[in-house]
């Protein structure tokens, strides 16, 4: 056995990649093969280098970079491959580890080892046989965890020591359980992941006791009171929702042939410890979830919500965090790799910045997919497996990656935080999977399917196992990545690429006959059974028999206490945050707002995702290829290729957290408005949205206060929902988004996010011809939409008074609008949203270069609205429409008086101009193109 | 009818869309798998097009396009000889125009090869429409038969920038389309290739994701114009295969 390093240097490039070979294999055989290794136009390949080829880069020295033992290393399957294609023997070649070399390369010690090398040093001829090593392991069996008898502090510090984030009350029902016996160790881990806060969401189903503004109540379960119940009151009059809150996503039915699903996860803890890592599987998770979904769905587009620390280096950051800018980095990166790698454009999303959230950053990732309603006769929407059916698992193999990524995302971080809950994604893999799950099944060769996501095989043969009643499962077979995992790693490991499938056994046959011709392993590792137990078996011996009743079912109702008694100004954790600027005149706030990182564009970023990959990208996130002026929302063809058939879904999302100090029921509600006007805008359907609520909170079982946000933000979530008309169909929380740790001076320091709501609204497009775009054109006549019904005080400090907002009455605004669009009335739209109308004015005037002229002496301002009121109101249900002067009458016609506003015409001057009785006030918009264009 | 092979699989991503797009030409496409189509020696003799799609094949690690290359270059090589000698058409798109250029294909299979497709000069993966206007060169070939004008679609790649062994050669052989101003620092501003029989032609920019008007961002002059070139893109590929 040689080992041999590679080291592949590309013109123009300042970095090396290098690879280290290990096998029955002399440097002869690599140098056979190298031209299948590089590129001989512009690369060089060096074996085993020496001193003099490191001199020759003409570097004193050199950083060596790579990834530690068991990390996912995707450079090095590539070189494994082409070796292989290159006729090397698989016998012959044992392992490939990839690295980099050069300057100043960044790195992440979590999960990489970094070295400084001389590069006149004799170390670094050495560098060929540096060692590399699997993770450490050993070989054990099951063992019994010994809890009879033991005091409830043991417990508490026994679950604290395994990380298995079960409180007291859980372990004393554990230990009630198991009076005849001491649980396996395999045992007690599944019950951990089944009942962690991640999983069982132990925190929306509590029973609270809450007292607020209207006194003292008692709820039990705010799901079932405030998210399913609207739900379920909505059912009638929406006849197209299909699966709501069972399955992996929630499915609705906008299309004759075709059904949609929806998800939204969150992938905080993970991207705040490797951020490119962790926003990386949270892309491909939640695209699990979708192909998890009834009988498998495939996707069509992502969205990613992302909330950062701010951008400036932060000199008094705790120890532990990276730099707000290296998570933006990296979760960046992720969600690039994760969508364009998969062939799913990204059509929507948003970036947010937050003292709050240089912590935890806040990572959502969404997908949506598509369904046929029928496939071969059968309804696709419902799984179907029965006892009897085996159990299969298709794509990676098992390895320490991710033990414990869902009771770790369910507790605080502080520095015993586990790294192996840090995973890096494979996206090959993953396009492999689905590309056969999606052929397996139009073949009809499984009966069921679900992610293997938190959890691990524990929580997906756990999930389906309900339904027949029972699954054995022999751990032997399953795959692992190197030998010597203990078996109740192996069960709940979260290896990433994983989907769990229920085979019907004569079609077993079939179904590991096509994953062997499309390269993917499906390996079947037991049977569902009826018996009313998890059985698991290793080495033939029984290392778990859990009752699926007290899996599911035993988990004590946690009982938590609630209050909130108005608002509490927020404090950030920062010591050197920059002063707020003030209010001069309209202009030069414009510029502020619009230079604003919240605000201002992120073009740079957004067109390093793929919006457009599947040809169906019918509204993009920026309108507009040179100059930009931003979309609201993306809007997906269901029905590619077709000549006839142009239906299409929108998808937005509104966020707002900035609200949660006034109020955490007004920051849902705000939310909730601003997905459904993104969307409506470009022509959805008020009649046909659904909605998705994800809920990133810090721990409300710590303070009463936050739990009484809580209780607000669904109170509020849920009156908006019935009053709109738009259901919820799916949901998550994630309920631990504090870190606690030390600065440089060793004070303790704690970040909690703001209490932050994500919806995400799905609505039915009826026409992806005639889809509304956010780009104004010159000539256009331009309107502010929607009724002002209260005074938007121009105070970022001060809460704004909605009580009077009208629901209802915005409603039929959004309804009216959807008439005036799909008579074709409508130019342009863009909501008015963060910063007010003159940044959404703004906005829609960059692609054209367009100007115009606002003259508020006219009857413009309502009576007692102030100038600014009018400027910078982030009121709800307002938009800005554009319409061509022809249409004039019949667009005017549309309208109740108090909902609509002529703003003035747009003209190809490029000046935006506003006259008042005091002053005339004028600028350039490629000004204000230059302030917004300067974003992150 | 002509027929048309469109590969799938190992991380190729556009095969949907691209089999439609040959459809709309005129062809009858049908998707097959990379390892079902090296199991089927006789798959590319009973095709007139070979469509060779974008995505990530392989990841892209290393370099885009060179695992999917050498899997594939044993088997392939010989049949796409006969393939291109018989009259058949190859067209490569973006990650597809990346495994062809490993392959040997441009700008001839009968020299040595000295050019490649490098890292665009930004460093980055970019998604924006862009205008191309035919080349000299492009305007003898049959593909862009009865086409005026730009053409615009997305271009959505980080390793799309052509480089040469050979230095900054003015005027590298076989560029059919050029970026009107310029994307990512190719050589001769060069988005697209035509070997020299003039049958396999490769290209970065998503033809097949600009066929329908709904499609182009706001700012693309005339979106229906646009549309019927690249539809007549499309046909004339199809027409054009002589096997």
């Amino acid at each position: 056995m040689n080992q041999h390093l590679l080291v592949i240097r590309t013109k123009k490039e300042t970095d090396l990649k290098l690879f280290w070979v290990l096998g029955n294999l002399n440097g002869e055989q690599l140098f056979q093969v190298r031209e299948r290794l590089i590129d001989r136009v512009d690369q060089e390949l060096w074996i085993n280098p020496n001193l003099k080829d490191w001199a020759s880069l003409g570097l004193q020295k050199i950083d060596v970079v790579r990834f530690r033992p068991g990390v996912t290393d995707n450079s090095a399957i590539g070189v494994r491959d082409l070796l292989l294609l290159s006729g090397i023997q698989a016998s012959d070649l044992k392992e490939v580890h990839s690295g980099s070399a050069g300057t100043a390369i960044a790195f992440n010690p979590l999960i990489e080892d970094a070295k400084i090398y001389n590069t006149s040093s004799q170390e670094l001829e050495n560098l060929i046989e540096l060692p590399f090593t699997t993770p450490r392991t050993h070989s054990a069996t099951s063992q019994f965890v010994r809890i009879h008898g033991l005091k409830s502090s043991d417990l508490v510090a026994l679950s604290k020591n395994n990380h298995w984030a079960l409180n007291l009350e859980e372990m004393l029902a554990i230990q009630e359980h198991f009076h005849d016996r001491d649980p396996t160790d395999l045992e007690i881990e599944v019950i951990a992941q089944t009942w962690s806060e991640h999983c069982k969401h132990k925190i929306f189903n509590a029973d609270i006791t809450y007292n607020g503004p209207d006194g003292p109540q008692t709820i039990q379960s705010l799901f079932k009171t405030y998210i399913a119940g609207p739900t379920e009151a909505l059912r009638k009059k929406k006849p197209w929702l299909i699966s709501v809150f069972k399955d992996n996503a929630g499915i609705v039915r906008f299309h004759p042939k075709l059904d949609v699903c929806i998800k939204v996860e969150t992938h905080n803890s993970p991207s705040a410890l490797d951020p490119y890592g962790g926003a990386l599987t949270g892309i491909l998770g939640v695209n699990r979830d979708i192909l998890g979904t009834g009988i498998g769905a495939r996707p069509i587009a992502n969205t990613n919500v992302l909330c950062f620390g701010p951008q400036e280096e932060i000199p008094e950051l705790p120890l532990g965090l990276h730099q707000p800018k290296t998570v933006l980095r990296g979760v960046h990166k992720g969600i690039q790799d994760g969508g364009n790698k998969s062939g799913i454009p990204t059509v929507n999303g948003a970036m947010l910045f937050d003292d709050s959230f240089a912590g935890k950053p806040l990572v959502f990732c969404g997908t949506i997919g598509v369904l046929p309603q029928t496939i071969h006769g059968s309804a696709t929407h419902e799984k179907r497996h029965q006892a009897g059916d085996l159990i299969v698992v298709v794509g990676g193999s098992v390895g320490l990656d991710g033990i414990h990524g869902a009771t770790a995302s369910s507790l605080a971080l502080d520095e015993s935080t586990p790294s192996s809950m840090v995973q890096i994604g494979d996206p090959l893999t993953q396009k492999r999977v689905l590309d056969f799950l999606i052929e397996a099944r139009d073949l009809g060769l499984y009966s069921s399917i679900t992610d293997n996501g938190a959890g691990g095989l524990s929580s997906s043969v756990g999930e389906m196992s309900e339904k027949t009643g029972g699954a054995r499962i022999e751990l032997d077979r399953v795959p692992l990545k190197y030998p010597n995992l203990e078996p109740w790693q192996i069960f709940v490991s979260e290896s990433q690429e994983r989907m769990t499938l229920a085979v019907p056994p004569a079609r077993l046959k079939a179904l590991q006959t096509l994953a062997l011709e499309r390269g993917v392993q499906a390996v079947e590792i037991g049977v569902f059974t009826s018996g009313g137990y998890l059985e698991v078996f290793h080495n033939a011996q029984n290392i778990a028999r859990l009752d699926l009743s007290f899996l599911h079912n035993g988990n004590p109702k946690l009982k938590l206490k609630g209050q909130w008694d108005g608002a509490r100004p927020k404090k950030s954790w920062r010591t050197s945050a920059k002063p707020s600027p003030q209010l001069e005149n309209p202009i030069q706030w414009l510029k502020t707002l619009l230079s604003d990182h919240n605000i201002a564009s992120k073009e740079r970023w957004i067109r390093q995702y793929d919006h457009e990959v599947q040809a169906a990208t019918a509204l993009k996130p920026l309108e507009g290829s040179d100059r930009v002026s931003p979309n609201d929302a993306g809007v997906v063809w269901l029905n590619p290729g077709s000549e006839k058939d142009f239906s299409g879904v929108a998808l937005g999302s509104g966020i707002c957290p900035k609200f949660s100090q006034f109020d955490a029921a007004l920051m849902a509600k705000l939310a909730v408005d601003e997905a459904v006007r993104n969307i409506v805008v470009t022509g959805a359907d008020p009649d046909r949205i659904c909605l998705v609520d994800n809920f990133a909170w810090p721990n409300p079982e710590a303070d009463p206060y936050i739990m009484g946000q809580l209780v607000r933000a669904c109170q509020g979530l849920a009156e908006i929902v019935l009053a709109y008309e738009m259901p919820l169909v799916s949901g998550k929380d994630s309920m631990k988004n504090d870190f606690v740790g030390q600065n440089k001076s060793g004070i303790n320091v704690k970040i909690s996010v703001e209490p932050t709501l994500l919806v995400t609204a799905l609505g039915a497009h009826p026409d992806v011809n005639q889809v509304v775009r956010g780009a104004a054109r010159a000539g256009d006549l331009v309107y502010l939409i929607g009724a002002a019904h209260f005074e938007w005080k121009f105070d970022p400090a001060q809460a704004p008074d909605i009580s009077k907002w009208d629901l209802k009455g915005t409603l039929e605004t959004y309804r009216r609008y959807h008439k005036a669009t799909k008579q074709n009335l409508v130019r342009f739209a863009h909501d008015v949203s963060d910063g007010g109308l003159l940044v959404a004015l703004a906005e829609s005037l960059f692609l054209n270069h367009c100007g115009i002229e606002i003259d508020t002496k006219t009857s413009l301002l309502h009576a007692h609205e102030s100038e600014n009121s009018l400027f910078f109101s982030e009121h709800p249900g307002l938009f800005v429409v554009g319409i061509s002067e022809v249409n004039r009458k019949a667009f005017e016609a549309i309208w109740r008086p108090d909902e609509i506003r002529f703003l003035g015409q747009t003209n190809s001057a490029g000046v935006i101009s506003i006259k008042s009785d005091e002053r005339n006030l004028a600028v350039d918009i490629e000004t204000l193109r230059l302030a917004w264009g300067a974003g992150p | 009818m002509k027929h048309a092979l469109v590969l799938s699989g190992d991380g190729i991503n556009c095969e949907r869309e691209m089999a439609t797009a040959l459809e709309l030409g005129g062809a009858k496409s049908s998707v097959m798998h990379v390892n079902a189509f090296l199991r089927d020696t006789k798959a590319l003799s009973k095709a007139d097009i070979l469509a060779l799609p974008g995505g990530f094949s392989f990841g892209d690690e290393l370099r885009s396009g060179k695992v999917l290359a050498e899997k594939l270059r044993s088997t392939l090589l010989p049949q796409l000889k006969n393939h291109l000698k018989s009259g058949g058409v190859v067209i490569g798109v973006c990650n597809g125009f990346q495994v062809l250029m490993q392959l040997g294909i441009f700008p001839s299979l009968a020299e040595e090869r000295t050019l490649t497709l490098a890292t665009n000069d930004h460093g980055r993966f970019r998604d924006s429409w862009i205008a191309m206007e035919v080349t000299a060169n492009g305007r003898e070939s049959f593909l862009f038969r009865g086409i005026e004008g730009p053409l615009y679609m997305p271009a959505r790649h980080k390793e799309g920038r052509l480089i040469s062994s050979g230095g900054s050669v003015q005027d590298p052989p076989g560029v059919s389309l050029r970026y009107t101003r310029d994307f990512n620092g190719s050589l001769a501003r060069a988005a697209a290739l035509l070997d020299d029989t003039g049958q396999a032609f490769g290209i970065m920019p998503h033809p097949e994701a600009a066929l329908f008007p709904f499609l182009h961002p706001m700012d693309i002059p005339n979106a229906a114009k646009n549309v019927q070139h690249l539809r007549q893109f499309f046909r004339n590929l199809v027409e054009g295969s002589k096997k």
